[in-house]
């Protein structure tokens, strides 16, 4: 059942008894609630970026599992995307860590300690996602280049033993190129063809493998990012009570400096009735001496 | 679909995602319900994607933000609308720039003519009724979240606000069904008398909602639907059982409030959220906890086997530094995961042996079924009880739910008996009072003196099998309730139609799913 939109029906009872809209002046306050808001847009617009960067890897990476040649063009671009993302995930994380502490400061009114929390906490959740969708494209390509390369060594060397998921993976960790050719003597056009396209995979994966050493730090922060706690703040209810804990604190401490307001009001009062009744004792003590 | 996935759509879509706009903030104002039925099916994030920069409860202390605009959710109540129009009341102290208005269901004229002339109504741009007044618990299972209920319903001195509040049941209940978009046939338990003024109520409203959406409840699938509406005292036993799956022991023998479960590791205490999203929950926790244990230690032995080859090798190089990475995020959440859950049921079972649960178990259950695990009938039931009561280990909350199921299974006893009950496990007077209330459900308790009421005996299907363990023998009712709804026999014998009346008569149910079939060919 759609929504039911009774707005109509509001503005029609509103004739006639309203004439005209109150003045509204609006304060606009450049705080730092703007300031705070603004950033947080642009975290989530360098996300957004991301996610286009890792679309773009994804086909650039089907386009050259899918092509015979070995295209320098392709290379050059994964080589710079992949750059790209690594540039703007570090960017995001310094800009993650600048409001985390501003999250943290001390001293914070609970409605901007909650909203502050929660803007960061929605923020890593997001992050980690997206970095988590970079890192099973990139392992999905790692196996797709080797399932290749072993096809293609079968044709290189059409009487050896197929090769183990074992041997695959130590041929890829040796940075030799030559290892491919050595002992097998590549006599057709077609072997060769095929001998150059293992190559130039293995120079792929050992790309990869590079990149992902240079952000291997990234990962490890951004995974760190949702913590715990995060699960208990990204439910509205336990959301909603955030910082109040704080506010209580600061209530009771209200209370107890009420209750020793009241307390010295009553010693007051109680000194002025003694002073007084001295005075009138006094007052009666000389008029009874004097009269 | 699960019931959880419709609701958190709606609210996403019809609610948030239908005012979003880049760059513009807005606040989320909610009151008691609304923030408990987005709490239990969206989750924050979700929330400030749609561009909502807090959430704040709409009756307490809020901080002013003028040049944002604000959306509210709410129940149409006079409170929440007082402090609706609170808010914008004063042109020079105005809390938020405007207000998008969603009601959870349909606003009763009066009031709704009182906000039109209130001028707090000129800074309304949205105003909307979303017809969703319930709490999506889990997948299949909905909570009207309001536990007063109760109180009304069978305390028969609590009679003040009685209309309001059956009132009020009835329109959250007919808010699910047009959530839903069912139009279901409505039956009763009819041994309660209650229960039919209810259903009359339900059907009053949904005749309403169905002339303002006539699509409600078409289709051949919802013509079978039937809205079978019971109290407590259809199934008295279930309740007081101790019952060896996940879930249920869990919530009955460990402090879990709001479907938090807390526990301490070795360096600092943890918060975890049960529910439907960890699927290890999802997956077992209608299991019995004896396969639970033995299946999670299952699935963390495999963890670790796998990541152990991973590492055999001593040079860590390039490739195990990369997959090891790359595994990082996944890897550190399994972990979570698995330590979370072994913890559960570890402390489960930890209460069971420290509580001694499995001799309360093995009593329980031969009372509830009425014989022995060997198939023997139960001679003498106080034999299994006695023993239980004078045990000090025991607490007396646990002695209650053993003396309950004694009386349930005699159909009452006399009040001399009570009393020896009573006395053998040391009980107060106010304990005494938990058993005699009872009565309110409509169960009997004392034998003697008073009218004793015709309790209805289910018939009930053969559920034991070969597999079957002797401490979980019992299968609540409304299994089997469930099941002859579902096929729909006319002859059914737990859902029996003398006990299990439709509201207008079995025909017209026959007839409407002949009309649906009709349309259909």
């Amino acid at each position: 059942m759609p929504p039911k939109d009774r707005l109509a029906e509001l503005q029609k009872g509103q004739k006639g008894k309203i004439t005209s809209l109150p003045e509204v002046t609006i304060l606009i306050r450049e705080d730092a609630v703007e300031k705070f808001l603004e950033k947080v847009e642009n975290v989530s617009q360098s996300i957004d970026l991301v996610e286009s960067k890792i679309k773009a890897i994804k086909e650039i990476h089907s386009s050259i599992l899918n092509s015979h040649s070995d295209s320098h063009q392709e290379k050059e671009e994964q080589e710079r995307v992949m750059k790209q993302i690594t540039q703007i995930a570090t960017n995001i994380r310094n800009d993650m860590q600048g409001l985390q502490k501003e999250a943290d400061k001390p001293g914070l009114s609970n409605f901007t300690f909650r909203m502050r929390k929660t803007h960061h906490s929605s923020l890593a959740r997001r992050l980690v996602n997206v970095m988590d969708v970079y890192n099973t494209e990139q392992a999905d390509y790692r196996q797709k280049c080797k399932a290749r390369m072993k096809r293609q060594l079968a044709i290189v060397d059409p009487d050896g033993k197929p090769k183990t998921d074992e041997e695959m993976e130590n041929l890829l960790e040796s940075k030799n190129l030559q290892i491919f050719s050595q002992g097998i003597l590549a006599n057709s056009e077609k072997a060769k063809e095929a001998l150059a396209d293992v190559e130039a995979r293995h120079q792929d994966i050992l790309a990869l493998e590079r990149n992902i050493i240079q952000i291997k730090e990234l990962f490890f922060e951004v995974a760190n990012l949702v913590d715990a706690q995060n699960d208990t703040i990204d439910r509205l209810e336990n959301n909603i009570e955030l910082g109040v804990n704080k506010l209580n604190d600061a209530k009771d401490q209200m209370g107890d400096a009420l209750i020793k307001q009241k307390k010295a009001r009553k010693l007051k009062v109680c000194l002025l009735i003694t002073v007084l009744v001295l005075l009138a004792i006094l007052v009666i003590g000389l008029a009874v001496q004097f009269g | 679909m699960s019931l959880k996935l419709v609701v958190g759509q709606k609210i996403l879509t019809d609610v948030l995602h239908s005012l979003k706009e880049q760059g513009k903030w807005k606040v989320l104002v909610v009151d008691q319900l609304a923030m408990r039925m987005i709490s239990s099916c969206v989750k924050m994030h979700d929330i400030m994607n749609e561009g909502i920069t807090i959430v704040e409860d709409l009756h307490k202390g809020r901080e002013p933000l003028p040049n944002m605009e604000a959306i509210y959710l709410t129940t149409p109540t006079e409170r929440s609308l007082n402090a609706l129009v609170r808010d914008f009341d004063s042109s020079a102290d105005l809390q938020y720039g405007g207000a998008h208005i969603f009601f959870t269901e349909a606003c009763s004229e009066e009031l709704f003519n009182w906000f039109c002339k209130s001028i707090s109504s000129k800074f309304v741009r949205t105003l909307k009724e979303i017809n969703i007044a319930f709490l999506p618990y889990e997948s299949q299972i909905f909570s009207l979240d309001n536990s007063e209920t109760f109180q009304y319903y069978y305390k028969p001195t609590k009679m003040a606000g009685w209309n309001e509040m059956l009132e009020r049941v009835a329109t959250q209940i007919v808010t699910l069904c047009a959530t839903l978009g069912e139009y279901p046939v409505i039956r009763y338990r009819s041994n309660f008398e209650r229960n039919l003024e209810l259903a009359q109520l339900v059907h009053k409203k949904m005749e309403a909602y169905k002339a303002d959406d006539p699509s409600m409840g078409e289709g051949l699938e919802k013509a079978r639907s039937q809205l079978i509406i019971l109290d407590r005292g259809f199934d008295s036993v279930t309740p007081l059982l101790h019952e060896l799956t996940l879930q249920a022991m869990a919530y009955d023998l460990l402090p879990i409030e709001n479907d938090v479960y807390k526990y301490e590791t070795v360096n600092n205490s943890k918060e975890i959220l049960l529910d439907e999203n960890d699927e290890i929950w999802a997956q077992y926790r209608h299991e019995h906890i004896a396969k639970v244990t033995r299946n999670i230690a299952d699935i963390v032995k495999k963890f670790q086997a796998d990541h152990k080859d991973k590492k055999s090798t001593d040079k860590m190089n390039i490739k195990d530094l990369s997959m090891m990475i790359k595994q990082m995020p996944q890897h550190q959440k399994e972990v979570n995961k698995y330590s979370t859950h072994i913890n559960l049921s570890e402390d489960c079972m930890k209460q069971y042996e420290n509580r001694r649960i499995e001799k309360l178990c093995r009593a329980e259950q031969d009372l509830a079924m009425g014989e022995t695990p060997e198939g023997e009938k139960l001679t003498d039931p106080m034999r299994s009880v006695v023993p239980i009561l004078l045990d000090q280990n025991y607490s007396s909350f646990d002695k209650l739910r053993i003396i309950l199921l004694f009386i349930l299974s005699k159909n009452g006893i006399s009040e001399e008996n009570l009393n020896k009950l009573i006395h053998h496990a040391q009980m107060t007077h106010e304990e005494r009072n938990i058993v005699l209330n009872l009565q309110n459900l409509g169960i009997n308790i004392l034998s003697d003196g008073g009218a004793k009421r015709k309790q209805w005996t289910p018939h009930r299907k053969q559920h034991i099998t070969e597999e079957t363990l002797d401490l979980s023998r019992w299968t609540p009712i409304i299994k089997d309730l469930m099941q002859d709804g579902v096929e729909g026999r006319s002859d059914a014998r737990c859902l029996d139609v003398r006990h299990f009346p439709f509201l207008h008569g079995h025909q017209e149910y026959i007839a409407a799913q002949y009309r649906a079939e009709k349309v259909l060919y």
